[in-house]
């Protein structure tokens, strides 16, 4: 009959896999945390950008199709984008319109006229 | 049956060790660097609001790049196509307009700055945009970098593209 392997493992052994195993667990961790706190902090400043872009788009093709007087302070951005418009300025052949996005930030759109 | 009872030699752990070091420390700057590309893109580069702060500075100015009378040897062939500021464009605050450094230049110019930051951008914009009849106004809103395509300021000069 063959002979069996009967040494198994030392205390030793398993306690250096343990300490091996537990580092390797913990970095993965953090990276996993990092990974996942900086997606949802890309997320957010994406969803910024793309909301930023799409309201200046509408007010100022708003301004070109009814012109800049016809702008009123709730019916530019359509229902399902929430934006307003804050405040309205002509000065020196220059329009500044300053929208209020959905999370409370201001971004303000520079337009030409002759 | 006889038992190997070897196992690894300290010169195939080295060996394995400095394999893998190898491999992070080129992996690494790379992915370090996704995020900041990332970043700058998402916050500092082509900002919306910024854009249309040229375009309309482009239209303003339009007249007066093309009307050498007006702004005299600042736009003179050079200052097109080496990229320094002009008389007429540095520090601009016009028509209530935020107050910016604008630059006008040629595509194929060898565009650099010592503003660490700002010759980050020109040169992904040289690496990312490729029109070699365009000119482009360029604009630096404090730590933010913008530009948009323009006409050739100057239709009359006789000077070629990168000088």
């Amino acid at each position: 009959m063959k002979k069996l392997n009967k040494k198994g493992v030392t205390l030793i052994e398993l306690i250096v896999s343990f300490a091996l195993v537990s580092v390797a667990v913990g970095y993965f961790y953090q990276t996993l945390f990092t990974v996942k706190k900086l997606y949802s902090k890309s997320q957010k400043e994406t969803q910024e950008f793309v909301d930023k872009t799409y309201a200046l788009r509408i007010v100022d093709a708003y301004i070109d199709k009814k012109g800049f007087d016809a702008l009123s302070k709730s019916k530019v951005c359509p229902t399902y984008f929430k934006c307003n418009v804050l405040s309205k300025v002509d000065a020196d052949n220059i329009y500044k319109v300053t929208i209020t996005m959905e999370n409370d930030k201001n971004v303000v759109l520079y337009k030409y006229h002759e | 049956m006889k038992n190997n009872n070897k196992g690894f030699f300290l010169a195939e752990t080295i060996v394995v060790i400095a394999l893998v070091t190898t491999v992070m420390a080129f992996v690494y700057p790379n992915v370090s660097k996704l995020y900041e590309n990332y970043k700058n893109k998402a916050l500092y580069y082509d900002q919306p609001e910024d854009l249309y702060v040229l375009k309309a500075y482009s239209e303003i100015l339009k007249t007066d790049i093309e009307n050498k009378t007006k702004v005299g040897d600042a736009i003179g062939c050079k200052n097109f196509i080496v990229n320094e500021k002009t008389t007429l464009l540095d520090n601009s605050s016009k028509n209530g307009l935020p107050r910016i450094t604008l630059y006008i230049t040629g595509y194929m110019t060898e565009v650099s700055d010592t503003d660490y930051n700002f010759n980050k951008y020109l040169k992904r914009l040289k690496k990312t945009t490729y029109d070699s009849a365009s000119y482009r106004l360029i604009g630096k809103f404090g730590t933010r970098y913008a530009s948009i395509k323009i006409d050739n300021p100057n239709p009359n000069r006789n000077c070629n593209l990168g000088g």
